[in-house]
């Protein structure tokens, strides 16, 4: 269970969200600029909006009402950045090993590594790394929290198309394998319609709709396989 | 407006050029004098007995002063605190010689904070200054190598066999004033400064004299300094001389120069006074004998008795001419 | 060493300790100071930004002033240190304190820009990945600063090892404890005949001032260049 209750101003940007809804997977739908990121940034604990609730699994993280806010370091989510944000004096197993809970298990470790074709860089600095190889173990580093949900900003932008293939290929993995509660923010409906299972609009700071992505892929008319036969149609 | 910017700039340079000759031109004339005459002129000058309007008066050690003046300070007139440094001047072309003669004297004293209870007896050895100075006390002196209060006072603890178990015990400062500063302060049990600091200070008591006989006669000469030799500063350094100004030197407990040097000038009209003044010339040095010996023989001076600070203000200048 | 007499070789070790042990102990203090400065935004911080850099601006005479005054004996803090055995009045343990007060302005300088140029979104990956701010400071912020720390560090230390005016007014010239190398330079220069023990100080203090220029320098000019990657 996703609850976005949130008013957010920066400057004279605004945006004001309100959904709840039983999805594992929600996308954050809509053009550069309309809030998504800003949303993610507040679920996470980075930005702190005006009033609002936002609470996942029945886990309060925020509420203005009742005087919550939980610190980010507390919130016990995996965020993939959209710039990664690796850590450049840590090798890659460093890094993956940052949030890791002090009673996780090697082979969480092993699993993940071997999930995401990470074992051959696992000494590498990340100024070492392509574009696709920094993504995937920014999200390495994300699941290794063993956190309860994954937020997601832009896991395919700015990667050359065999990158993207390869990222996407690799996230339908973990969604097999992991099952976590997922927000995704993109503006590219291939992203979405691959990963997500409930997608919320968002335009101009405000919510336009909320829709199945069955609903969503019809109307955005996203053939079912651009190329990639694992669209489809989400689970639950 | 940039270039507004720029000429207010432009005038300003300009106006603070003018304003810094003009200050120049018209400047006060300037003594640099050793730090221990500090109460004593400033008293003077606020009195208007040098002169108006009344000079600018720079404190500091006598090292300090001459090698500032050797590199060419704007001084017009040097008093120094010992004959060593006004010896650099001279060796330095940096003073008028024929102007130079003696100015004060002066004696050294021990002393401790007011009210400190302390007693030594400088005539018994170390162990009643070491009492004194009890577990991690300092003894405050000037720099013994450099400022002439400490040459002084190295002179007299070696003369009195007190300078190697002292040695290790001292807190050497910058200058005589700076070692008061320190018994003021209570920082240190102990100090050895002039007698005309003693007697400016009252938060200080003397406990001892140190015998005239233990070091080197303490005496200020004066100069002028080269290159301003002019009208208004042998009017300020006859000012200096001057029997107004004696007094209030003996008021805060400076000396007047041995007598043997006055001898040695000769010509002394009606009363001995040791200094010319109003037209005379003290002899210069080469005449005296003895270019880098002293003229004169430290056992000649009759140890000073030790003055309460409440006489020597009273005083009157003329009575200290008997030794 | 020859090139120097025993007592100018006395007071070149002792300069060389009181800077380092000066600068070393008020590193912590230092870093705190700049964390705050470079990562906080508190009621009166330009208040504490204008204290902290108040010994650059002061005349070093008056530091030592208020330092004799409140270390000394009989001082507010110092009385406490005599009492328990500590005192610091006329010992190199004073002057390291007023090496160190003297610098402590151009450490922070240093430390509170190499803090931020710390690249804030890394402190804030770190924390949705369960650091608190210690974590954050300790394994993020301080080796991504580390550059900047050593310069600020070399820079400190040259300007502790050259104090002069402080640590003459608080804790006077004791050979051996408090004659530092540029108190023995002071002596020197105001001593007819000694201006050959005053040009081979100099020369010490020259060079020992490039060195750590040139180590700033180092610093600054490669760590400059990097940027936090993605």
């Amino acid at each position: 269970m996703i609850e976005l209750d949130l008013e957010l101003q920066r400057g004279e940007f605004s945006l004001e969200l309100s959904l709840a809804l039983p999805a594992r997977a929600l996308a954050l739908f809509g053009p550069s600029g309309c809030g998504k990121t800003s949303t993610l940034l507040a679920i996470a604990g980075l930005l702190r909006p005006q009033r609002g609730r936002i609470a996942i699994n029945d886990h309060v993280l925020f509420d203005s009402h009742i005087g919550v806010d939980v610190a980010t370091a507390r919130r016990d989510l995996g965020v993939v950045f959209q710039d990664a944000r690796l850590f450049p004096h840590l090798t890659v197993l460093e890094n993956l090993g940052y949030g890791m809970p002090r009673n996780a298990t090697a082979q969480a470790l092993d699993d993940v590594v071997q999930l995401l074709q990470l074992s051959t860089l696992l000494k590498r600095k990340p100024g070492q790394l392509s574009g696709g190889q920094i993504r995937r173990v920014a999200i390495g580093r994300a699941l290794l929290r063993q956190p309860r949900a994954l937020l997601l900003d832009e896991p395919l932008a700015n990667l050359h198309r065999e990158a993207r293939v390869e990222v996407l290929e690799h996230l339908h993995g973990l969604k097999r394998e992991f099952a976590l509660t997922t927000i995704l923010v993109s503006h590219q409906p291939d992203e979405v319609v691959a990963l997500a299972d409930q997608v919320a609009r968002i335009e101009d700071g405000r919510l336009a709709a909320v829709e199945d992505v069955r609903a969503f892929t019809a109307s955005t008319g996203i053939p079912a396989a651009a190329g990639d036969a694992h669209v489809a149609g989400a689970s639950g | 407006m940039r270039r507004i910017q720029r000429l207010a700039a432009c005038v300003m340079v300009v106006a603070a050029c003018a304003l810094a000759s003009a200050t120049a031109a018209a400047a006060p004339p300037t003594i640099f004098a050793a730090a221990s005459l500090e109460p004593a002129l400033d008293q003077m000058a606020h009195d208007g007995a040098l002169g108006l309007p009344a000079p600018r008066l720079v404190y500091a050690a006598s090292s300090a002063l001459a090698r500032q003046i050797e590199n060419g300070a704007p001084a017009d007139i040097f008093i120094s605190a010992d004959e060593r440094w006004m010896d650099d001047a001279a060796k330095h072309r940096a003073i008028v010689p024929s102007t130079r003669s003696d100015l004060l004297g002066n004696t050294l004293v021990l002393i401790a904070p007011a009210g400190s209870h302390a007693t030594v007896d400088l005539a018994h050895g170390t162990q009643s200054l070491l009492d004194a100075l009890d577990r991690d006390g300092r003894l405050a002196i000037a720099l013994p190598d450099s400022v002439p209060a400490g040459i002084y006072a190295r002179q007299s603890l070696l003369h009195l066999g007190m300078w190697n178990a002292l040695e290790s015990r001292m807190a050497m400062s910058r200058d005589v004033r700076a070692a008061l500063n320190l018994v003021v302060l209570r920082q240190c049990p102990l100090g050895i400064v002039y007698h005309s600091d003693a007697v400016s200070e009252p938060r200080v008591e003397v406990l001892a004299t140190f015998p005239a006989a233990s070091h080197k006669p303490i005496v200020y000469p004066v100069a002028i300094v080269k290159g301003h030799d002019n009208a208004a500063t042998r009017v300020l350094l006859a000012a200096l001389e001057s029997p107004r100004a004696r007094s209030v030197f003996t008021r805060w407990g400076f000396i007047l120069p041995p007598k043997s040097r006055q001898a040695v000038h000769g010509e002394a009209e009606g009363p001995i006074h040791p200094l010319r003044h109003e037209g005379g010339r003290a002899t210069p040095r080469a005449q005296r004998g003895g270019s880098g010996a002293r003229g004169w023989n430290p056992m000649l001076q009759a140890a000073t008795p030790l003055i309460p600070p409440s006489q020597a203000k009273g005083e009157d200048a003329h009575r200290k001419w008997t030794f | 060493m020859d090139v120097l007499t025993p007592a100018e070789t006395v007071a070149l070790v002792l300069s060389f300790k009181v800077s380092l042990v000066g600068v070393v102990c008020s590193l912590p203090v230092a870093i705190g100071c700049a964390w705050l400065l470079a990562r906080k935004r508190f009621f009166g911080k330009p208040l504490f930004e204008g204290l902290l850099l108040l010994p650059l601006i002061l005349p070093p005479v008056v530091t030592g002033y208020i330092l004799l005054i409140v270390f000394g004996h009989h001082g507010a803090i110092g009385r406490w240190l005599d009492a328990a055995g500590l005192s610091i009045a006329f010992r190199w343990t004073g002057a390291a304190l007023a090496a160190a007060v003297m610098a402590f302005p151009l450490l922070v300088v240093a430390l509170r820009n190499a803090f931020e140029s710390v690249d804030r979104r890394l402190e804030n990956a770190a924390a949705t990945l369960g650091a608190g701010a210690w974590r954050i400071f300790f394994s993020v912020t301080l080796p991504l600063s580390l550059r900047g720390l050593v310069a600020g560090l070399a820079l400190a230390f040259a300007r502790a090892f050259g104090e002069f005016g402080a640590t003459i007014t608080f804790v006077s010239s004791i050979p051996g404890q408090t004659r530092t190398l540029p108190v023995a330079l002071y002596e020197l220069i105001s001593t007819p005949g000694g201006e050959g023990g005053a040009l081979r100080l100099t020369l010490v203090a020259v060079i020992v001032a490039l060195l750590a220029g040139l180590i700033a320098a180092l610093m600054l000019l490669r760590g400059g260049t990097r940027e936090a990657e993605a």
